[in-house]
């Protein structure tokens, strides 16, 4: 995406919940009832946040996230899969009882 | 297996692990995708509760009592998995180790949109519940192939935040193993189960079965990426897991004691020789570097 595109859709993103400010990398202040929406928002828009680490990133405010570029989106990935590979496993997963086998993991034993 | 293969791999094998569900179905976003390979999960296990709302937390003693039986008998669990999990908690205690576990979820969701979206597609539900025979700080966790997108946490009073994130990436990294698992084939299943093929397991030390050890590879060198990506001091040893350049030499000393043993080798299919290959890789460069600890 281009980088006045993204520029754009990031701001149109963080305007349609109220969110008007924007730090140098990246950094806004995200209520508790922004969040939700805020997410949403900006995965239609290609982006995501990450909290930043340090007990100074809550305040009576909200808590201070930075906008980061998503990976790419579900639709595009999946548009990558080999057709003919998704029909041999939809047989696979009905019928094969061997790949069913149990297996159980635990911590502390490995 | 996230930082390993990425999250791409991850979400295309949860797209062809959910095609049982898809039919003509598109998937345009995340939560399609959950919603279908919810349903394949129904398919491929159908007396699994499984839970589709949004916090993956289980408060319920009765839905905790259904998904505790699933941690049954098999004859891959040499070390009597099969018992580890005790008694519910007590209630007063109960919602406070539940309230941790969130701290934590959220505190590594918080750190990576890949964990977040990952974890949240692959985990449907997490229950805490005692262990039995371990020490009050041992860590114990689990999961099972037999319970797809379920995590089994025991939280010690002495387990910090950091402490509880390692143990859902370990979890995390087994459940990610399974759905890899229903799309490639990993073993050669009528060998794993005899003793012959056993061989050296990274993180505990001991002879196990291939499917533990491969396991162990793998998530030791998860435990290894994760601290890179998220930690600021990154390589010491959590109550979880020790320090960085121990696992690294225990997954190397399991892939080089793997490799001479021609029956555990055959065991294996071409997929997963090629995993515990980029395990031995990333985990090589770990115990030649000391200096990026």
């Amino acid at each position: 995406m281009p980088k006045a595109a993204a520029t754009k859709r990031l701001t149109e993103a963080l305007e349609k919940v109220g969110i008007t400010s924007i730090g140098p990398d990246g950094e806004i202040l995200v209520k508790s009832t922004q969040q939700q929406q805020l997410a949403t928002e900006l995965e239609k828009a290609g982006f995501g946040l990450i909290l930043v680490s340090g007990v100074e990133s809550k305040s009576r405010n909200g808590t201070m996230y930075k906008v980061v570029v998503a990976p790419r989106s579900i639709k595009d990935i999946i548009n990558l899969v080999v057709p003919e590979k998704t029909n041999v496993l939809k047989q696979k997963i009905k019928l094969d009882p061997i790949i069913r086998s149990v297996q159980m993991n635990m911590v502390a034993f490995d | 297996m996230l930082s390993l293969y990425g999250y791409e791999y991850a979400i295309k094998n949860v797209y062809l692990a959910a095609r049982s569900a898809l039919g003509e179905r598109q998937v345009n976003n995340l939560d399609q995708l959950r919603c279908f390979y919810l349903d394949a999960l129904t398919k491929l296990a159908p007396k699994l509760p499984i839970n589709r709302s949004q916090s993956r937390i289980i408060v319920d003693l009765a839905v905790e009592e259904r998904l505790t039986a699933f941690f049954s008998t098999s004859v891959l669990d040499d070390l009597r998995q099969d018992q580890a999990i005790g008694p519910a908690y007590p209630p007063e205690t109960k919602q406070a180790k539940l309230d941790r576990v969130s701290e934590a979820w959220d505190a590594l969701t918080g750190r990576s949109i890949e964990f977040a979206r990952t974890l949240n597609l692959i985990v449907h539900s997490v229950f805490v519940r005692s262990a039995v025979g371990a020490g009050k700080r041992t860590p114990r966790a689990g999961t099972t192939s037999l319970a797809p997108g379920v995590i089994w946490l025991a939280v010690h009073d002495n387990e910090s935040v950091e402490d509880l994130i390692e143990i859902l990436i370990h979890e995390l990294t087994h459940l990610l193993m399974f759905t890899d698992e229903l799309i490639h084939p990993q073993f050669d299943y009528t060998d794993i189960a005899k003793r012959d093929t056993f061989t050296l397991s990274a993180l505990l030390g001991a002879v196990r079965p291939l499917d533990k050890v491969v396991h162990s590879m793998v998530v030791g060198t998860e435990i290894i990426m994760g601290r890179s990506a998220l930690r600021p001091v990154s390589h010491c040893g959590t109550g979880a897991h020790p320090d960085s350049r121990v696992i690294a030499a225990g997954v190397s000393s399991a892939y080089l004691q793997l490799v001479e043993h021609p029956l555990a080798v055959d065991s294996l299919t071409q997929h997963t020789q090629e995993i515990i290959a980029r395990c031995h890789g990333v985990c090589g460069a770990y115990n030649l570097e000391p200096a990026t600890l």
